[in-house]
């Protein structure tokens, strides 16, 4: 009987061995067609383009003569262009100058949506409006407010007693006129992620606060702040992105990186550089040189979240 | 207003002067774009500003639809439909493959996949335009929508995660009907992933419809215009009517809107419940 059941025991195993081994094999045609589009696509379009990227920043690289090998020398114009610094600064200015208020004013939008109690599709509809502009667009109407003469900002401001400006071609108001827009506009999808990590704080927390009788302000500080911090964190690296890679559509309509490069960033002047400047090799080295300094920040940010973020 | 958040009258009251003004800062400069596109261009640059056109002129509209065409419009259309449509069978087929089928290095092949979420997508900007170049693809739909769609692997881990949530039961019931994998995808993995579905869809034209960068570099001729690019231009030139630009901008937004206002509760939870929130 044993050995009978132990026989049977192992045909059956035999079988089944076969037969994955049979749909492993068949498996493969099946991989191959439901893989295979996104891998033709991802090989063309990004992984040959990452490393030709490399290659090409080896390159002096234009239009009209054949491509060049230069070795390091456009890297080492990286380090020598005057105009570096100044992008450097630029664009520091502006992603710090957005994604802090970002994180702030996204959270406090947050939480003053999730404490209305009535018309909540109505405030949240307000709310999340700007989502349906796009950065062209918003920078057009922006662009009208923001104007000289007969602009809405002007009109306010000097109601309030603030001299008036010509914002967008002023070297020290242009920078943070963009970033107002900027953050207008990334507001609404922010505020939305935090609502969504509002509403998975769980709610008896708050009751036992209120019962030991702590107030508004020491429940937001010792439970909101902490608990929220996921969100907080994925807030944080995908608004760094974003700003910093989306800043080319408002700057290109609102001040093509003027006045005297006062809002020229690097992506601005790395579009300028190789499709209007034709120095494709230049600007693909200037690109490596942001991925390794982006990468470097998010592998940095990883590194500390342990410290702050609480899962 | 505010339930038991803010029993103090006096809290509400701060609150509510909050929650309106803060209202406002999101709705003036739409506001301010509609009074504008209906104003008659003398009353334009009135200033104080007036806030109600007298007299409304509607012709601003058609006006802004001479400068911003039709052919605009459908190319924008054309344009964002592609990249819902493809980039919609290229996700939810390779997030099937690596939720439900079996291959060697499967999960490492995937994570390899997903990391490339981190290249901004500057670094692979001229590089694919050479590519465009040498494909013949300078000046086409194929070459706007393309590397567009290979920019989906958030999509891909999107769907990765939704189907791995499907029950195995569900699955192994439709192979012992002999369904096979094309089956198993069609007929019950798509139609049981339609939120999900939508909410990716909605939210992948909103951003299509948006761009701008990619098409400003592979159109060439003004019949290949997308509405970013119309718009932008028109902002820039010199003779710009600042009522029919206003206009043009309104109706570039009005698709938006319209589906913003249809799709909302979707939109919000896809963003919510998507597993994107970290």
């Amino acid at each position: 009987m044993a050995t009978d059941a132990s026989l049977q025991g192992r045909a059956a195993v035999g079988a089944k061995v076969r037969l994955t081994r049979k749909r492993g094999r068949s498996d493969w045609l099946w991989v191959l067609l439901f893989l295979g589009p996104n891998l033709a696509l991802f090989l063309v379009f990004m992984a040959f383009p990452v490393f030709y990227g490399l290659y090409m920043s080896f390159f002096k690289w234009n239009v009209i003569e054949t491509p060049r090998f230069t070795g390091l020398g456009n890297y080492l114009q990286f380090f020598r262009d005057p105009l570096t610094p100044l992008l450097a600064q630029n664009s520091l200015y502006y992603l710090l100058g957005c994604v802090f208020p970002i994180i702030l004013l996204s959270l406090l939008s947050a939480i003053l949506l999730n404490s209305v109690k009535r018309f909540t599709a109505f405030w949240r509809g307000i709310y999340f409006l700007p989502l349906v502009t796009s950065p062209v667009a918003a920078a057009a109407i922006w662009r009208w407010l923001y104007a000289k003469d007969n602009g809405m900002v002007n009109y306010l401001v000097t109601r309030v007693g603030v001299a008036p400006h010509d914002w967008l071609y002023n070297t020290s108001w242009a920078m943070p006129a963009l970033i107002v827009v900027t953050i207008w506009m990334a507001l609404p999808f922010n505020t939305i992620l935090y609502l969504a990590g509002l509403q998975e704080i769980p709610r008896d927390l708050y009751e036992a606060a209120e019962l030991d009788g702590a107030s508004g302000w020491q429940q937001f500080r010792k439970i909101t702040v902490p608990l929220i911090t996921p969100t907080t964190f994925f807030v944080l690296l995908t608004t760094i992105v974003h700003v910093l890679f989306g800043s080319f559509d408002i700057v290109k309509v609102m001040t093509q990186g003027g006045p005297l490069n006062a809002t020229n960033t690097f992506i601005y002047n790395i579009y300028q550089n190789a499709f209007q400047f034709f120095q494709f090799g230049y600007a693909s080295a200037q690109s490596y040189m942001l991925f390794i300094v982006v990468f470097a920040f998010t592998l940095v940010n990883w590194r500390v979240q342990k410290r702050w973020v609480h899962y | 207003m505010f339930g038991k958040v803010a029993r103090n009258p006096l809290v509400s009251i701060v609150l509510l002067v909050i929650l309106i003004g803060a209202a406002l800062v999101n709705l003036v400069p739409f506001l301010w774009m509609v009074s504008t596109s209906l104003k008659a261009l003398s009353k334009v640059f009135a200033y104080p500003p007036e806030w109600i056109p007298n007299p409304v002129v509607w012709r601003n509209y058609p006006d802004a639809l001479r400068v911003i065409s039709p052919r605009v419009f459908l190319n924008s259309v054309i344009v964002s439909c592609s990249i819902v449509f493809f980039q919609g069978i290229v996700t939810t087929m390779g997030g099937f493959a690596f939720a439900r089928l079996r291959f060697p290095f499967r999960d490492q092949l995937f994570l390899l996949y997903l990391g490339t979420i981190l290249i901004p997508s500057q670094v692979t900007l001229i590089p694919t335009y050479i590519v465009i170049v040498h494909l013949g693809w300078v000046n086409t739909f194929q070459g706007m929508v393309a590397p567009v769609v290979a920019h989906g692997a958030f999509g891909t881990f999107l769907f990765r995660q939704f189907f791995l949530r499907i029950p195995d039961e569900y699955y192994e019931a439709a192979r012992l009907d002999g369904a096979n994998y094309w089956q198993q995808f069609w007929t019950l993995t798509l139609p049981l992933s339609r939120p999900v579905l939508s909410a990716y869809g909605i939210l992948t034209f909103l951003n299509a419809w948006k761009l701008y960068l990619w098409p400003l570099i592979v159109a060439r001729t003004p019949d290949m215009k997308v509405l970013p690019m119309a718009i932008a231009e028109l902002s820039g030139s010199a003779g710009e009517n600042r009522a029919v630009m206003m206009a043009a901008v309104a109706l570039s937004i009005l698709p938006l809107l319209v589906l913003w206002i249809v799709a909302q509760k979707w939109i919000i939870q896809g963003i919510s419940s998507s597993g994107l929130k970290g």
